[in-house]
């Protein structure tokens, strides 16, 4: 069976960086396929790459700090080459997807939707126009997720 | 002029920091900081919420030990309705704390310093991290993840969600743990105990290609600082304060953690905004104390599971007195893991963990409390008031790596006069002095907290102590 992993990413009490756990409620409330999987983390932290070289699909979704705030944009990911980060403990997608890769043998399929905001101090909630793009960030995700499907029917 | 050398941000610890060294007119090193300019702001989010909503909202302080915020925000409450928690509940707790010692030493360990130890601190920059290590030792980046996955899942059965647990609840845990989920647990733990056994044999023989760090990586005389049971052994949950001095000496003993007002003062500095705990009788600076894995080898008899044991007593012997190179943190780290694997199966083993006796039930009863608990990287305070309608008024947390502040500050200048001269700086030298202050692990994300735009303070100071430049941005 292919199985798919949505990963909401961010902090919750750092206002707008909490809207990737608006997004996990949002969709646990709805009837996803048993095959889509939803996880909630405050960062991407390495023993993610185990999972993720299990899935066939991955989305992460994650806040930007970016205008215009609500924006709603949806790219796909790739393994990044070896020599591009001296960094390790912010991980990011294309990182954790190079783990899966060169530790696990598999990297899936990717993407990243960014929900542009721009208010990142000590709240636990989100602007409005970020809580409006939360909607959004569903309707992308239920748009890779219905490709999906098809490409594996 | 005195020069400076700014390294910014030293990279592979949690959160961010600032380092400047300050050299004197002939290249040499002359001082150093250790700069973190963010302003502690969680405490003020707290106040006016219900103190029930604190465990799991101190949960999201952090998103790598948000276990041990957890545990000391329950104490906390617990002692806010002024109950004794069921002792199956004390082990379930002790359980998710051991599972939360076990994943965050493996992300210090293996991931964060594992290239520095592996690749060599000279090695290129681009390839000396997780990227280099999958390449030249994928089994030890492997084993690295494992025990992560490991902890994690642990966390996980026990307390429902990883990252944002809200099965800690004043006065215990919310559900008792089932036979299956217990048996899950203990199916995989001869799998870590194999992990933390392979990288404690593999780091041994390896020492000995690190003496110029060992010798210089934070070694100085020190107190050291943490928990111990009242036999004096290891402890990660209650259990009384103990220090010791450098030549291991106990200085003071079980003394109580909730009173830790009367024994430990915070110091200020106008150039950073993480505090400077000391141990108050020593006075500040001289009362500087180190917490974390490495204390508390140091303060223990001993631990009480045969391996970790045999390996602590080994570990003793490499001095006589107390451990003092910060360099053996890691060392140390493994140990603990070793310990935690087998104090879960030892309990696991206890069928009273299985007791449906988890909380006990009671309304606000007093207007304070204190939880201690022992974090990875040290012991962890959180202190609490609320008003009569149990409404928070005002929150304290002294965090491990704050404890830690002024080992750290010290240890960058011991590194840096050793390591860094003006005529010849290479990357080799700069990451010595990252590297010491990535074996503390310190987590700045936990005790530094961002809000927004913050004043700045900058000085730069002559080789005569004056006062050259200052900055300041409000």
């Amino acid at each position: 069976m292919p199985k798919v992993l949505v990963v909401c990413y961010g902090n919750p009490l750092r206002g707008d960086d909490g809207v990737g756990w608006i997004v996990a409620e949002k969709l646990q409330q709805m009837s996803l396929p048993d095959f889509v999987a939803i996880q909630t983390h405050i960062q991407l932290t390495p023993e993610l790459a185990a999972d993720l070289s299990e899935a066939d699909l991955v989305i992460f979704i994650d806040a930007c700090d970016a205008e215009p705030v609500g924006v709603v944009s949806c790219k796909p990911v790739t393994p990044l080459p070896s020599s591009s980060s001296s960094f390790s403990h912010h991980l990011t997608p294309e990182l954790l997807l190079s783990h899966a890769q060169r530790l696990f043998g598999r990297a899936p399929k990717a993407f990243l939707i960014s929900v542009n905001g721009s208010k990142f101090d000590y709240q636990d909630t989100v602007s409005p126009a970020v809580r409006e793009a939360a909607g959004k960030a569903v309707e992308q995700v239920l748009r890779l997720l219905k490709e999906f499907a098809s490409q594996s029917a | 002029m005195a020069q400076r050398i700014v390294i910014e941000p030293v990279t592979r610890i949690e959160g961010h920091a600032k380092i400047t060294i300050q050299l004197d007119e002939d290249g040499n090193v002359a001082d150093a900081w250790f700069h973190v300019t963010q302003l502690r702001g969680f405490e003020k989010l707290c106040e006016g919420r219900p103190f029930s909503e604190m465990p799991s909202l101190m949960a999201r302080i952090c998103g790598i030990c948000p276990v041990s915020h957890l545990l000391a925000s329950g104490k906390a409450c617990d002692q806010l309705l002024a109950v004794r928690i069921p002792e199956p509940a004390v082990k379930l707790r002790r359980l998710l704390n051991l599972a939360q010692i076990v994943q965050s030493h493996a992300l210090s360990f293996f991931h964060l310093s594992a290239p520095d130890l592996l690749l060599g601190m000279n090695s290129d920059p681009k390839k000396r991290n997780l990227f280099g290590l999958i390449e030249t030792n994928p089994q030890i980046a492997k084993d690295g993840i494992r025990l992560r996955k490991i902890g994690q899942t642990v966390i996980e059965l026990l307390a429902g969600k990883r990252i944002h647990p809200a099965w800690v609840v004043p006065g215990g845990v919310s559900e008792p743990l089932t036979v299956e989920k217990r048996d899950q647990i203990l199916s995989m733990l001869p799998e870590a105990k194999e992990i933390a056994l392979r990288t404690l044999q593999w780091f041994k023989r390896s020492l000995e290609d690190f003496r110029d760090e060992i010798r210089t990586f934070a070694n100085f005389p020190s107190l050291f600082l943490g928990l111990v049971t009242p036999e004096g052994k290891w402890e990660c949950y209650h259990g009384r304060v103990r220090v010791v001095d450098e030549n291991g000496h106990i200085v003071a003993d079980q003394l109580d953690p909730t009173e830790y007002q009367e024994y430990i003062g915070e110091a200020t500095e106008p150039w950073t905004y993480l505090k400077f705990p000391y141990y108050k009788p020593m006075g500040y600076p001289d009362g500087m104390y180190r917490v974390g894995p490495l204390a508390r080898l140091n303060i223990i008899d001993g631990f009480d599971t045969p391996l970790a044991e045999q390996e602590w007593v080994e570990f003793r012997e490499l001095e006589r007195g107390a451990i003092l190179s910060s360099f053996y943190y890691h060392y140390a780290r493994l140990i603990e893991i070793l310990h935690a694997v087998e104090k879960m199966e030892e309990l696991l083993n206890d069928p009273d963990i299985l007791s449906k006796h988890v909380r006990a039930i009671a309304g606000l009863n007093n207007l304070e409390g204190i939880g201690v608990a022992e974090a990875p990287r040290g012991i962890l305070i959180h202190h609490y008031k609320v008003n009569e309608d149990g409404l928070m008024e005002w929150a304290n947390l002294i965090i491990a790596t704050g404890h830690n502040n002024l080992a750290m500050s010290k240890g960058i200048l011991q590194v840096a006069k050793h390591f860094i001269n003006g005529k010849q700086l290479n990357e080799g030298m700069l990451n010595r002095v990252e590297a010491v202050i990535r074996a503390f692990d310190p987590c700045l994300s936990c005790s530094t907290h961002a809000v927004g735009r913050m004043p700045l303070h900058i000085q730069l100071i002559g080789p005569d102590g004056t006062l050259l430049d200052e900055l300041r941005r409000d």
